[in-house]
């Protein structure tokens, strides 16, 4: 009987397992560095589609140094070096024949700790982004509306999209910025702790947000926040001093911790 | 309560040596506004019985009461416009590379800035020999409207590159992130966010610079502004005259109502000045909540 579980473990083991070409994103001994100092240290990883990935751990500790990688945000910062690999749907995203950085952030879209709306009027803002990938003028306004719609303002804001987007709320702020990168129909959002700067009622939209996306997209977000990663992470990876320590389902991450940093960091020993 | 009054005692002297010293700053001050005062009230006590229209519309005299500054407001405009039409790009321009193309820590960046700096303060009578050998001699431009707007170009330049980078230097990180985010190339980045968000810092530059050059004198006598011009200046290559050397003629005249007439037209030259000024304070006003960040 049990011999017959654990073969039929196994199996089912076999069945999922896939050709690492078929992640989504895929890190390989990723490390970071700024100068002389190593803020990412050697860090591998694999993530589905349709998933929402939660990093946590300690300020410092090298979370957002990370997602800031995988749309190359580091080729900004002069002293910044990035060694190892980075695969997106099996490209190797630091090889520009294989994927251009400028095609990759249409991809991978990206949403900021504190909302940064252009100083330009609600549409403009997402037509910009649209512009800028060359899509046709006949298409844009639907794909504006189309994705104010995504992320609930559009009832908000829909007698009012030539009003400054700086107007509007922190928490509409950042849904406006989140639709900006949904324009692009990217097939994976990075989100760099994006409610710290949000009050609790806008924080709860932003989460709500997330859990409908996955439905079409996979997120990877940075956050501070351990109830907000367990209120919409499938899965878990935990960063310590820069080094993945741990990474699983969210649930085993944070009840059945396999090591004993993890353990002291989900039950609030340090952080 | 012997203790307490020595702490009282104590207490009073420091309150009074506050005093003074407030009284002091306020003294400073209003020395320095009496002297303005008194300028001013002279100024339009002599000037304001001159100021008519017929004062703006005449062209130079001999006799003072039919005297006007036609040809010199008309030369005060050229040259505006066109310092306004070769300083404006090439400012802008430049800052553009300083500070969005060399990287922050370059050698190149700090020797252009520290350059710029000294370029500024420098006195406006050397960039009018500048002018002189360059434009009028060299590039044989001779007095004409073009040298002189040339040569305030030069003047104002290092003025509009050091405010414009010191503009584009405040433009927030996380707005140029959000549009590199978003699959811009730098150039988009610059032209669609850097600089409109850097606009109204850009602009108090540009309108600082103009009102030097609409009250500079010295280096238009330099290279050939005169001051006897009876005609309105058709074409760049034109000679003319500008407000600033109109009244500086007038007030070196020895006769009292030449005097008058160079008060007249300080009048109007601190009006276009004031005008410049609330043109900057209202258009930063109106960018500024545009751009609130």
């Amino acid at each position: 009987m049990e011999k017959n579980q654990n073969t039929k473990e196994t199996l089912l083991r076999l069945a999922s397992h896939k050709h690492p070409s078929e992640y989504l994103l895929r890190t390989e001994e990723l490390s970071i560095s700024f100068g002389t100092k190593k803020v990412v240290k050697s860090v591998s990883l694999k993530m589905d589609r349709n998933k929402v990935l939660a990093i946590i751990g300690p300020s410092g500790c090298g979370k957002s140094t990370f997602l800031r990688a995988i749309n190359r945000m580091h080729d900004f910062t002069p002293e910044a070096i990035v060694e190892g690999k980075v695969f997106f749907e099996g490209k190797n995203i630091f090889v520009k024949r294989e994927i251009h950085p400028i095609e990759l952030r249409q991809h991978v879209g990206m949403l900021f700790q504190k909302p940064n709306p252009f100083p330009k009027s609600i549409y403009k803002n997402i037509e910009w982004a649209l512009k800028l990938h060359g899509f046709a003028n006949s298409e844009i306004p639907g794909r504006i509306e189309q994705s104010l719609k995504r992320v609930a303002l559009w009832d908000e804001v829909s007698t009012r999209l030539k009003d400054e987007a700086l107007d509007l709320s922190g928490g509409q702020q950042q849904r406006l910025c989140l639709a900006r990168s949904l324009a692009l129909e990217p097939e994976l959002l990075l989100m760099d702790e994006p409610c710290s700067a949000l009050d609790p009622k806008s924080t709860a939209k932003i989460e709500e947000l997330i859990k409908e996306l996955k439905q079409s997209i996979s997120i990877v977000i940075v956050t501070h926040n351990m109830g907000q990663a367990q209120r919409v992470a499938d899965e878990t990876a935990f960063f310590l001093s820069g080094k993945l320590i741990e990474m699983g389902p969210t649930s085993g991450v944070f009840h059945t911790p396999q090591h004993k940093e993890t353990r002291d960091y989900v039950s609030g020993k340090f952080g | 309560m012997a203790l307490s009054e020595i702490a009282d005692a104590r207490i009073q002297k420091r309150r009074q040596k506050n005093n003074f010293f407030k009284t002091l700053t306020i003294a400073t001050l209003v020395i320095s506004l009496l002297c303005l005062a008194f300028f001013l009230v002279k100024i339009l006590v002599d000037g304001l019985p001159f100021l008519n229209f017929n004062f703006l519309n005449s062209y130079v005299s001999r006799k003072p009461a039919e005297a006007g500054i036609k040809a010199a407001l008309a030369g005060s405009f050229w040259i505006m416009l066109l310092t306004g039409l070769f300083s404006i790009p090439l400012g802008i321009g430049s800052a553009v590379f300083i500070q969005e193309y060399l990287p922050s820590k370059s050698r190149w960046r700090n020797l252009f800035i520290l350059n710029l700096s000294n370029l500024a303060g420098l006195p406006s009578i050397l960039y009018g020999l500048l002018g002189l050998t360059l434009f009028a001699r060299t590039f044989g431009l001779g007095g004409s409207l073009l040298t002189g707007a040339l040569t305030m170009s030069l003047l104002i330049l290092p003025t509009i590159v050091i405010t414009s980078i010191e503009a584009l230097r405040s433009v927030p990180k996380n707005l140029r992130e959000g549009a590199f985010a978003l699959g811009a190339r730098k150039w988009q980045v610059i032209l669609g966010n850097v600089l409109p968000s850097a606009l109204p810092g850009i602009l108090t530059g540009l309108i600082l610079a103009s009102s030097r050059a609409i009250g500079e004198a010295a280096p238009l006598i330099v290279v050939g502004g005169l001051s006897f011009v009876a005609f309105v200046p058709q074409t760049p290559m034109d000679q003319f005259t500008v407000l600033p050397l109109q009244i500086f003629n007038w007030a070196s005249r020895p006769q009292k109502s030449f005097h008058d007439l160079a008060a007249a037209g300080i009048l109007v030259l601190m009006a276009m000045l004031l005008a410049f000024n609330l043109i900057s304070i209202l258009l930063r006003y109106y960018y500024g909540k545009k751009s609130k960040y």
